[in-house]
């Protein structure tokens, strides 16, 4: 087995009994990389040089014996929605097609401090808006288990890049669903965290309260490793909390009350998905978990609400994009106003322009409906039904879309495009976190995923279940 | 609610194509259909995002920052050391 191949956990085991070298491993990832690329298309930029130095320069701390972080040559996708310090960074946009950010987002000055090797910036939906990785202004990213299929977005280069071994770990972002999503197609663990446990600064923002830089491995352990590495307060981010998740290290699957809301089964899930979700549920009965049926009322309001406050924040946030101090701007102008509107015409694509307008209808007094007050009011009464939903059980069992990957260029309704966000979305709105765990495959050998929701700050009981399904099921 | 997309187009800055407006019309309206399901509230402000509620800011100290050749280097133009803009009429 090729180093690429293997986990990070068991990685950092074999480069601590000095068994390979980070040489080595960055040496397998780029091979695996070089075969498959051409095809899958997982990143929009590569960082070979600068990772076979920071290789080089792992190994002689390994040889000096200095201390090693505690992600050291491991390699990382990030997704290029956050900002990379002399890296390019795109947001898949033409917009930002040459911006190169003069700072790092505070994960990735994590990710240094742990001795991280980054690969490359990884592909994604246009500013992270989409579910299937299509609306890229540079390329499209095929899901590497079937190239005619999508891998799911937002962070759809992110999970192809780790489900076809080109990296290890990956970064990618979540504001509806986009990393857990794609983790589902893709067959790869992903999580959602708990809003404000892992910093946003740095990350280009799509809907700031509800934009999460989430992690992406291709076990659970994985997952949890990097989630330890890159959470906690940041003061560059008033939104950051001093994140203690609940120690769950005496985990007993018998004492685990899982609850399956029956809204997340019903006709608009497909039926391989349905059926493999829950064959995953009667695992855990038969392991002793105790199994509850619950309901989740007011689903219909999810993507209304996803919908007001998502488009008013990117409409106010996509504001900066006007061609004045950075990123792209219009060659032919005649004054200000026709400067930034030819800018933002020629930078933007569809998706992006669809969703500034909506939220910039919504959020004018021509509107003439509080809109931002009428979601806001939903969201405190499905916030009231959840923590009740909590107080019956620990976790919430779901599939995480609603259908297995489609083909490329299969869905080209926007509305029939959101849908695909209808399991992710509650996590999202109320602030919880939840993981994406590959639980099966379906028709043409695609991947199904299973989602865990658990209450805020409590990711840890999310590892330890997902890390007991993984050990006993899979 | 009356959705004029042009005048929506203009306020968020952008020129719309013949081609945009007719198909986003369509699909814009779509959406503020689906949207209609929420319930109305009373307008009192009780339903305001609260941004006490979850920030922590930092301590107000000066810390150190980036320099002018940086802040400029993604500019599309600059010019002694400042972006150029079109000017106003």
């Amino acid at each position: 087995m090729k180093l690429n191949e293997l986990a990070a956990t068991k990685l950092m085991e074999l480069l601590r009994n000095k068994e390979c070298s980070a040489l080595e491993i960055i040496e397998d990832t780029f091979r695996e990389i070089e075969r498959k690329e051409p095809e899958i298309e997982a990143f929009i930029t590569l960082t070979k040089e600068t990772a076979f130095e920071n290789a080089k320069r792992i190994d002689e701390k390994i040889a000096s014996g200095s201390e090693l972080g505690s992600l050291a040559g491991i390699p990382i996708a990030v997704k290029d929605n956050i900002c990379t310090k002399g890296v390019r960074t795109t947001a898949a946009s033409k917009i930002l097609e040459n911006f190169v950010p003069t700072y790092n987002a505070t994960v990735v000055e994590k990710l240094n401090a742990a001795d991280a090797i980054m690969v490359g910036k990884a592909n994604l939906d246009e500013f992270a808006m989409g579910s299937s990785c299509e609306t890229s202004a540079f390329k499209k990213t095929k899901n590497p288990h079937n190239i005619e299929y999508v891998p799911g977005g937002s962070s759809g280069g992110s999970a192809a890049a780790v489900a076809a071994n080109e990296s290890v770990l990956a970064l990618g972002s979540d504001t509806g669903g986009s990393v857990r999503l794609p983790a589902s197609f893709c067959g790869v663990v992903g999580l959602r965290p708990t809003y404000g446990a892992i910093s946003r600064y740095g990350l280009l923002p799509l809907a700031s309260s509800f934009d999460q830089v989430g992690p992406l491995g291709r076990t659970v352990a994985d997952v949890e490793l990097l989630f330890n590495v890159i959470s906690g307060r940041d003061p560059k981010d008033s939104t950051t909390v001093n994140f203690k998740t609940k120690n769950n290290s005496d985990f007993d699957v018998k004492n685990l009350k899982v609850g399956v809301p029956e809204e997340y089964f019903g006709n608009f899930i497909d039926e391989e998905v349905k059926k493999s979700v829950l064959k995953m549920i009667e695992f855990f009965k038969k392991s002793g978990a105790q199994i509850k049926k619950v309901n989740v009322p007011h689903m219909e309001y999810m993507l209304p609400i996803y919908s007001v406050v998502l488009t008013i924040e990117a409409a106010s946030n996509l504001a900066r994009y006007d061609g004045m101090c950075f990123g792209l701007r219009a060659k032919e102008f005649k004054d200000l106003e026709q400067m930034y509107a030819n800018t933002r015409e020629e930078g933007f694509g569809d998706e992006v322009k669809r969703r500034i307008i909506l939220g910039t209808f919504l959020s004018s007094s021509e509107s003439g409906s509080a809109y931002m007050q009428r979601a806001i009011a939903a969201k405190n009464e499905l916030l009231k039904a959840h923590d009740e939903l909590f107080k019956l059980c620990d976790i919430l069992i779901t599939p995480t879309g609603p259908t297995q990957a489609f083909r490329l260029g299969e869905i080209c309704d926007p509305m029939k495009m959101y849908a695909m966000d209808l399991c992710t979305l509650a996590p999202s709105i109320l602030g919880f976190p939840a993981i994406a765990v590959p639980c099966g495959k379906g028709q043409n050998n695609l991947p199904i995923g299973a989602q865990l929701i658990g209450q805020r700050y409590c990711e840890q009981l999310l590892f330890e279940a997902g890390k007991f399904f993984e050990r006993n099921y899979l | 609610m009356s959705f004029n997309l042009e005048h929506v187009g203009k306020l968020a800055k952008f020129v719309l194509t013949e081609e945009e407006i007719k198909k986003f019309d369509g699909q814009i309206k779509e959406i503020l259909e689906l949207i209609e399901i929420l319930p109305d509230v009373p307008q009192n402000g009780e339903n305001r995002v609260n941004i006490n509620q979850r920030c922590g800011l930092r301590e107000d100290i000066e810390t150190s920052s980036i320099s002018i050749d940086e802040v400029l280097s993604n500019a599309p133009q600059k010019k002694a050391g400042c972006f150029v803009a079109p000017s106003l009429r």
